[in-house]
């Protein structure tokens, strides 16, 4: 037996009655990679790990989370540990400070394992664009985790560690949890600081957990939660403590499902999961209704201009001087900064910075992007509508499961289209969580549940409630 | 589709080479996204108000006193370069 697959509650109490040391977690943890063999890690954390591990042997265990192994996204900075964002251009960048969630985890004793690998710099939903080689879907090894979060859901489906963090700019937490039938929650954007996390796009990134189970993720919110004076556009509002509403009634919450996501471009079966979902909710007297939330068919062109308009502005820091890869071979500063460029950055960076300075020159500021910021206003305006007549609004995470490793590799728009459901809420800020709710041939399906601003709490009562209905069932 | 002048134009704006055998390509991928782009001009909005991002928070101003500094050890981990105090970079003005 091994102890990191018990709950994590029987792990606090053998850890609180000495029956077991963090040394024996972080053991099992690092000996699971080696089995696995899954590639989710590009960076090991081995003998801090080991050295923390053996200090807290002296500590009192005063949290429930303390001396828990923890697997962190290689795109958030951990101070004297590589952080690479898998790309060539970092592949050397030694961080020289810790972003605010490391210093967060670290203050509950948590155990840092390793950074997981992910797709460049976030951009992609496989994982095939990392530099560092694709990680495997554990369910599966010839398919893709999904992305670009890859790594931290791979580990933890995998169970290496019960913990991950993933960062969410399009659905880059959600679609990989849904692949890899796990819990993924991104949140409401300022709920969780950024600073020391590598910007993809700015007003879309938030970091988030992805666990094994509802209430697992729900206790790592309750840890990452909160202002933070290092980023501006962090909240001041109050961090609840997000299990609090777990095993409440579910039979008040007023629930919509808008059309578009049941609508023919979805697969038959993962809307056949999602409709149990429903019928199970209007037996236990919830009032579900179909909506129509307005401009959600542009979410993917709108995406394009706003992510990927800020992602060149983010991406134009790596020129060569400052840090990360430098190229010899130049006669002069463009020269410096290109040839860098030119090798440091795989394909998909490369095209989608390439897009975004382009519709960020000239008159295109005009044109594109200034009508996105409309266009992203009217569509968060339409959610806002909805969320004032409905407490969460539920959906499929995804348009289909995961698929088979190498998949449409030269299309520029696929990695874009998988991400058709979870983009419009990155676009409005909201929170959102991804819920396995039943397998199509044997590869989990991911439910989404979209809450309110600052509503996680909600989220993780109603995902409580299906996830323990799924278990009776079983 | 774009033509190659177009491409190379984009790809000066971002800082990045284009390889011959790279063009078409290039032509392809960036067409599809601009494309794909192009649809969210035929949206019909009426509301001039914008979002920039999801936050509404006021601008936040750092108070003048000395917090944690970073060490010089800490600045110069990652510079390609150091001599003595100083970080070592390429000429940058002809």
């Amino acid at each position: 037996m091994r102890y990191l697959d018990l709950d994590i509650k029987t792990i606090n109490e053998k850890l609180k009655n000495k029956e077991i040391k963090p040394i024996d977690l972080v053991n099992e943890a690092f000996a699971r990679i080696d089995e696995t063999n899954l590639n989710c890690f590009i960076t090991l954390n081995k003998e801090e790990a080991i050295k923390k591990a053996k200090e807290l042997e002296e500590k009192e265990v005063d949290n429930i989370l303390f001396g828990l192994p923890i697997a962190i996204k290689d795109n958030i900075v951990t101070k004297d540990l590589r952080t690479t964002a898998a790309s060539h251009i970092l592949e050397d960048f030694i961080p020289i400070y810790d972003a605010t969630v490391i210093k967060k985890i670290k203050e509950k004793n948590m155990i840092i394992i390793g950074k997981t690998n992910m797709d460049e710099f976030a951009m992609g939903s496989t994982g095939e664009t990392s530099y560092f080689g694709n990680t495997l879907n554990p369910i599966d090894k010839t398919l893709v985790p999904g992305g670009s979060s890859s790594g931290s859901a791979s580990c933890v489906a995998a169970g290496i560690t019960p913990f991950s963090l993933g960062t969410d700019t399009g659905g880059s937490i959600r679609q990989p949890s849904s692949f890899c039938g796990l819990v993924g929650l991104k949140p409401t954007y300022g709920r969780v600081s950024r600073y020391g996390v590598i910007a993809f796009a700015s007003s879309l990134d938030q970091v988030g957990p992805i666990t094994r189970n509802v209430y697992e993720n729900a206790l790592l919110l309750n840890v990452i939660s909160g202002y933070d004076k290092n980023d501006l556009t962090s909240s001041l509002n109050e961090v609840k403590d997000y299990t609090s509403l777990m095993g409440q009634d579910v039979n008040n919450l007023k629930i919509a499902v808008p059309n578009y996501y049941m609508s023919e471009v979805i697969d038959k079966i993962v809307r056949e999961k999602v409709t149990n979902i429903i019928n199970l909710l209007k037996e236990k007297g919830c009032q579900v209704d179909y909506v129509d939330i307005d401009y959600l068919e542009y979410a993917i062109p709108l995406y394009q201009v706003i992510a990927l308009g800020e992602a060149s502005s983010n991406l134009a820091r790596y020129d060569g001087i400052r840090y990360g890869l430098k190229i010899d071979n130049f006669k002069n500063i463009d020269e410096l900064y290109k040839n860098t460029r030119t090798i440091g950055f795989g394909n998909e960076v490369k095209r989608r910075i390439m897009i975004g300075s382009y519709i960020l020159s000239g008159e295109n500021a005009d044109t594109y992007y200034y009508k996105a910021l409309k266009l992203r206003k009217e569509m968060t305006d339409s959610f806002k509508n909805i969320l004032s007549k409905y407490d969460l609004i539920i959906g499929p995470t995804n348009t289909d499961v995961a698929y088979k490793l190498g998949t449409k590799q030269d299309d520029a728009l696929k990695s874009f289209y998988d991400d058709l459901l979870t983009i419009p809420v990155n676009m409005a800020g909201l929170p959102a969580l991804s819920l396995p709710v039943g397998y199509k041939n044997n590869l989990p399906v991911g439910m989404h549940i979209i809450g309110n601003y600052f509503e996680e709490d909600k989220i993780y009562q109603l995902a409580y409630f299906i996830e323990n209905k799924l278990k009776e069932e079983v | 589709m774009i033509d190659e002048g177009k491409v190379r134009h984009i790809a000066d704006l971002a800082k990045l080479n284009i390889e011959d055998d790279e063009m078409s390509k290039y032509q392809k991928q960036l067409t599809d996204i601009l494309t794909e782009i192009d649809k969210i001009l035929k949206v019909d909005i009426k509301n001039e108000d914008i979002m920039i991002s999801p936050s509404d928070n006021r601008n936040v101003y750092s108070l003048d006193v000395i917090e944690n500094h970073i060490s010089k050890n800490d600045a110069f981990k990652n510079a390609k370069r150091v001599k003595g105090d100083y970080i070592v970079v390429p000429k940058v003005i002809e």
